[in-house]
């Protein structure tokens, strides 16, 4: 029935929509009759037709990838605008999201704003904003932002800013922890950065605690000048109107939260000037000391209405206000916010320098203006510093030049200190994460119990190491409870790292008791009362503080999807919780304060880490960075120190011996694990048992230095493969049958490392990746066997792989596209051409050009991604899952790219299972994986790429087998 | 999680057929692999960053059911399917965001008008999901094109190429349906319709 009436009006809506909009009205008179329902319910729907307007006419998410991909916001992280790498979403309103970004031209970090796309689509109003920012980045003032250029990447348009570590003044009040002094000293500040801009002729327009930046040193940054012309309406309202400009509310910007600090003359959208910004600075003035605004009410209207007639509330100090502050707001100091908050310009003060005065003269011996003048000083110092950055800018690549050539020459020199290494544990196999007890008696540790870790505790003065656990688990990160005698750790689940428990086990033996669940490790505060640790909560990746037991877990900090995070430490002081962050091979350490609020990077090498420590005076981390090296695919560690106050990270440990997961013991250095590592390239049979081929294999290469990724050339007379001799990874060749070696490449800088050979079938040429800029990703290099013509043929490209005629190299692109794709190229030039336009990477070309085989990547929760292995029939052809490969299983630090045998049957590749890295192969025509090596108990790693000899019958890898011992470094100062 | 393009497009011709199971199955396989592609898209490094809708749904198309697979009935209806994934989709997003706000962190709640404009967005989104709901009891043509159309971005063109139905009509049905949404959120007439 109901179905049925609706057909009949939807039919008549039809009709009168036909029909001119004045014969609508006769006509429905016609049609319906009688039935006046009818009519009303046609008539009520052409009201609402010509109401609509473009009433869901745009898309209600602009961008749903990031919808899609969980996050809050619009978020681009990861992206690159211009020459700025987008790092991290530092906040996010009205006016667009605000990142962190590395500049890579310069070196340095600056805050990019990007403006939300509703403002750049009308091209007069980007006009007047680029113009109105162009002024005011030509304002030269410590208590302004600077500016560092107004551009446009594509259809985002963004201003890239000095990047201010601090908290807004919004953050500061919401802790109401300001003294009277230091209000004032803030306004004072402001009102000198507004004499400045205005006496450039510009007004800010939107003074608000949101715009108004504090660092720690006490300088106070003004942001945004010029920005709210954005969002403001052309053309004047009716005067005394405050419904007019609530009803421009498509307006964006311009809602509740702003309103608060708009001058009468802004509400009544009349002509704006500098004494505006005076009033607004009044209005936070006055919202420091009273806690609250002066001009109140319960809706934007209402607001507007109390700026437009009402007086000020009065001027009393409030909850939230400064301590302490009732008796101090002087008749003097209310005079002062009073005569900034008049509602006619002309009663105001009349120049921002006259208040800064008024300010700085109320605050005189309070001490404020004396604490506030020291950084200044040094800021204009920086400034001066950044100008000369700037202008040496076109000299910088001769500098790297210099610089790289010294770092070649110098690195391997020993630091200053006598620095004694004493072994502490000497188990074969890896003894990992060591943990100084707080009375400074005992170490805990990790070592290799069959395929699992375990945890032991030693004593310092001596004795041999007594197991703590001996459950079935693995058992990572074990941390000290305060009083010594007990310790947590984290136990990932036997199926994927990912996800696990806290647990807590006396050091006297007993049942472990679990504590709480955990994705990455967990720390006690000093103090012992509370817990941090990592979970993933509704969706949500969480740093989280709670009681010592589990209990009350609340999230300090919210963090972002798609990384992995790990180890999380508290500081001494108990303050900052540190953690690390990962993805793929770059790491990070972030710190956040323990209390909830914004995390903080402060170590971004673009390097794998490993591990990390407090110093005892919570003022600075030492951590383990592969920083410098040059085998990427199994590089070595160093010890490295950063101090949170900013400044390069300081080199403690030097060499290819691993230091890693340092611990302090402040009496007398650092302990950390010291990983040795011995590689050498064996070639192993495959025909008979894993246990056969293992013993049955040939030693290729003695070197004492790393070799990795080889590849055989035609006829399996040479092999050519990557080392580090001289001190770089550089390309060598090896006759097979004499062991004769000569090397083809000759990289010298550190920023450039150079990776994994592979051989083309006809023998003419060796594809390589070579990073050849730095700070930039890898592209594809080829060299001719003779080491002559090295010459780039794709850019951004990797996981080389030939055609068995050697007329093409097949590679993945991941730069400028959706996903990683198949591309590939002819070595004597011309253009790439698209292989695969679906998701696909690691390619192995079937030996008859028949068939395509590659990966695709899976996501997981805080884990490494699954691996998928699919084969395409022909290369261009629908892509069928051959295998499924947890993330679990892909060896440490190596990415997996299967090799096809020549005689096209198999797909060899390297999987770990419980700290042991075998070779594996995949039966091309489909069926399950079958094991080629069996190593055993040994802790084996296979680097990288692999190669098949001619005959199929052999593989050749470069197989490496690690030590690791706990070691104090006696007398190493951090 | 992945099943084969034969299944997939087994499943789009059930539905196509009248099997409402076969959606139920499909709709979860279409949002991980959606979620997945831009899940890897926010990972990797794009100069040109604001990734499509229907560029997303095309991918998400050829991988589920590839490019040897095309026939534009399986492809209308994947984009039908996925019209109803981002409308369930953008409709949780933004339940989940009022939960957050008035959640018992109120330090966490962003304090600038961005996150102002967003709830309120949502609010609308909910209201407008709720009235879709209702206008499916009479007229879920309508329904289908305002997905087709607002959720999944598609043009008036494609919209009819999916619904296998004249431009024209689109046209015609999109503004009767934007009419009905309207006078529904704005004036909430009760009585019939």
């Amino acid at each position: 029935m109901k179905v049925e009436r609706w057909r009949q009006v939807d039919e008549l809506l039809d009709a009168a929509l036909e029909r001119e909009p004045s014969e609508r009205s006769d006509f429905l008179n016609q049609a319906c009759g009688a039935d006046e329902d009818l009519r009303r319910q046609v008539e009520s729907l052409l009201a609402a037709h010509l109401k609509a307007g473009s009433f869901i006419e745009q898309a209600p998410a602009e961008d749903l990838t990031l919808l899609l991909d969980g996050d809050q916001f619009k978020s681009i992280v990861g992206e690159t605008l211009g020459r700025y790498k987008i790092l991290s979403l530092l906040g996010s309103g009205g006016m667009g999201q605000v990142y962190r970004a590395r500049d890579a031209t310069l070196g340095r970090d600056v805050a990019v704003k990007v403006l939300p796309a509703a403002f750049t689509q009308n091209v007069d109003r980007v006009r007047r904003f680029e113009q109105e920012a162009r002024a005011a980045s030509s304002l030269n003032h410590p208590n302004i932002i600077t500016i560092y250029e107004i551009g446009r990447a594509g259809r985002a348009h963004f201003i890239a800013a000095e990047l201010v570590e601090g908290r807004t003044l919004r953050q500061q009040m919401a802790d109401g922890r300001m003294k009277l002094s230091a209000a004032l000293d803030v306004a004072a500040q402001v009102a000198s950065a507004l004499a400045a801009a205005h006496a450039a002729g510009i007004a800010h327009r939107d003074i608000k605690p949101e715009n108004i930046m504090m660092r720690p040193d006490g300088l106070v940054k003004v942001l945004d000048f010029g920005l709210a012309k954005l969002v403001e309406r052309q053309g004047p309202a009716p005067v005394d109107d405050p419904l007019a400009a609530e009803s421009g509310g498509t307006l964006p910007g311009m809602v509740m939260g702003t309103v608060g600090y708009m001058s009468p003359e802004q509400v009544r959208a009349g002509k704006v000037d500098a004494r505006t910004d005076i009033f607004s600075l009044g209005v936070v003035l006055f919202e420091i000391l009273a806690g609250h605004q002066p001009f109140r009410g319960d809706s934007a209207v209402e607001v507007m209405n109390a700026i437009l007639k009402e007086d000020p509330a009065e001027l009393t100090a409030g909850d939230l206000a400064p301590r302490g502050s009732r008796e101090q707001i002087s008749p003097a100091l209310e005079r002062v916010v009073r005569r900034c908050l008049e509602k006619r310009p002309e009663a105001r003060f009349q120049s921002a320098s006259d208040l800064a005065f008024a300010l700085r003269s109320l605050s005189e011996g309070s001490g404020a203006v004396a604490t506030s003048s020291a950084p200044k000083l040094k800021s204009s110092k920086r400034r001066r510093w950044l100008t000369l950055a700037v202008a040496l800018a076109a000299t910088l690549p001769v500098l790297f030049f210099v610089a790289g050539w010294l770092r070649g020459r110098f690195t391997r020199s020993a630091p200053s200190q006598t620095v004694r290494v004493l072994r502490l544990t000497d188990f074969s196999g890896l003894e990992e994460f060591p943990a100084i007890s707080p009375d400074g008696k005992s170490v805990a540790f990790t070592a290799e119990v069959g395929e699992r870790r375990q945890i032991f505790v030693r004593l310092l003065a001596g004795g041999p190491p007594l197991p703590v656990t001996r459950d079935a688990a693995d058992h990572l990160y074990p941390r000290w409870s305060s009083d010594s005698a007990s310790l947590i750790y984290y136990s990932p689940t036997s199926e994927t790292q990912g996800r696990g428990a806290i647990w807590e086990t006396s050091m006297f033996g007993g049942a472990p008791r679990r504590l709480t669940n955990s994705t990455g490790g967990a720390d006690l505060s000093r103090d012992g009362q509370h817990l941090t640790f990592i979970r993933f909560n509704e969706g949500q990746m969480e740093l989280t503080v709670a009681a010592r037991d589990g209990s009350g877990a609340h999230a300090v900090a919210q963090l972002e999807a798609n990384f992995k995070y790990y180890y999380p430490r508290w500081s001494p002081d108990g303050e900052w919780i540190a953690y690390m962050r990962g993805l793929y091979f770059d790491d990070d350490i972030f710190v956040a304060p323990a209390k909830g609020g914004e995390p903080r990077r402060v170590v971004h090498d673009r390097s794998m880490l490993r591990g990390f420590v407090w110093a005892d005076d919570s003022q600075s981390l030492v951590y383990s960075s592969s920083r410098g090296t040059t085998m990427l695919y199994l590089p070595s560690f160093n010890l490295w120190a950063v101090s949170l106050g900013g400044g390069e990270p300081r080199q403690l440990t030097f060499g290819e011996i691993s230091y890693v997961q340092p611990e302090i013991n402040p009496n007398s250095g650092v302990l950390a694990s010291q990983v040795q590592m011995q590689f050498n390239i064996w070639k192993y049979p495959v025909d008979g048992s894993p246990v056969e081929n293992v013993r049955r294999a040939v030693q290729i290469t003695r070197q004492t230095g790393q070799v990795q990724t080889p590849s055989i050339g035609p006829g399996d007379n040479e092999m050519v493969y990557l080392s580090d001799s001289g001190g770089h990874s550089n390309l060598w060749i090896m006759k097979l049958d004499s062991g004769e070696t000569r090397q083809i490449t000759y990289e010298r800088d550190p920023a450039k490392p150079v990776g994994v050979p592979v051989w083309s079938p006809d023998g003419k040429h060796i594809a390589l990746v070579f990073r050849s800029t730095t700070h930039a990703d890898v592209d594809l290099w080829l060299i001719n066997p003779d080491g002559s013509n090295l010459r780039k043929v794709g850019v951004g490209g990797a996981n080389a792989a030939w055609s068995s005629d050697g007329r093409w190299l097949y590679y993945v692109i991941s730069k400028d596209a959706l996903v990683d794709r198949l591309q590939k190229v002819s070595p004597d030039g011309g253009q790439p051409v698209d292989v695969r336009q679906d998701e696909s990477s690691a390619p192995a070309v079937a030996p008859d050009g028949s068939a395509v085989f590659f990966l695709r990547f899976l996501t997981n929760v805080n884990d490494s991604p699954d691996i998928e292995i699919y084969g395409a029939r022909p290369e261009d052809g629908p892509a069928q899952l051959l295998a499924r490969i947890p993330g679990s299983r892909v060896p440490a630090w190596q990415q997996i790219h299967p090799v096809i045998s020549p005689d096209g049957k198999w797909l060899a590749l390297t999987l770990t299972d419980g700290g042991v890295t075998n070779l594996w192969a995949l039966p091309t025509a489909g069926g399950p994986l079958r094991q080629l090596t069996d190593f055993g108990q040994r802790h084996t790693f296979i680097v990288r790429r692999v190669s098949w000899s001619t005959d199929s019958k052999f593989i050749f890898a470069s197989l490496g087998e690690g030590n690791a011992d706990v070691v104090l470094l006696d007398g190493l100062v951090p | 999680m992945t099943v084969s393009p034969q299944e997939v497009t087994q499943l789009l011709a059930a539905w196509r057929e009248g099997d409402q199971e076969a959606l139920d199955k499909l709709m979860p396989l279409v949002y991980d692999e959606l979620r997945r592609i831009a899940s890897r898209y926010m990972k990797r490094e794009h100069a040109g960053h604001t990734l499509q809708t229907t560029a997303l749904v095309n991918e998400a198309y050829l991988r589920m059911v590839g490019q040897q697979n095309v026939d534009w009935q399986n492809r209308a209806h994947f984009f039908g399917v996925a019209a109803s994934v981002m409308r369930h989709l953008l409709v949780d997003r933004a339940r989940a965001n009022g939960r957050v706000r008035r959640g018992a962190n109120p330090q966490r709640v962003p304090l600038e008008e961005g996150a102002v404009v967003s709830e309120q967005k949502g609010e609308e989104l909910l209201a407008l999901d709720e009235a879709l709901t209702k206008l499916n009891e009479i007229d879920d043509r309508k329904v289908k094109i305002v997905e087709l159309r607002y959720f999944s971005g598609l043009s008036a063109e494609e919209t009819a190429e999916v619904l296998g139905v004249s431009e024209i009509t689109v046209k015609r049905e999109w503004l009767k349906a934007k009419a009905w949404l309207y006078r529904e959120l704005t004036i909430g007439t009760n009585d019939e319709g």
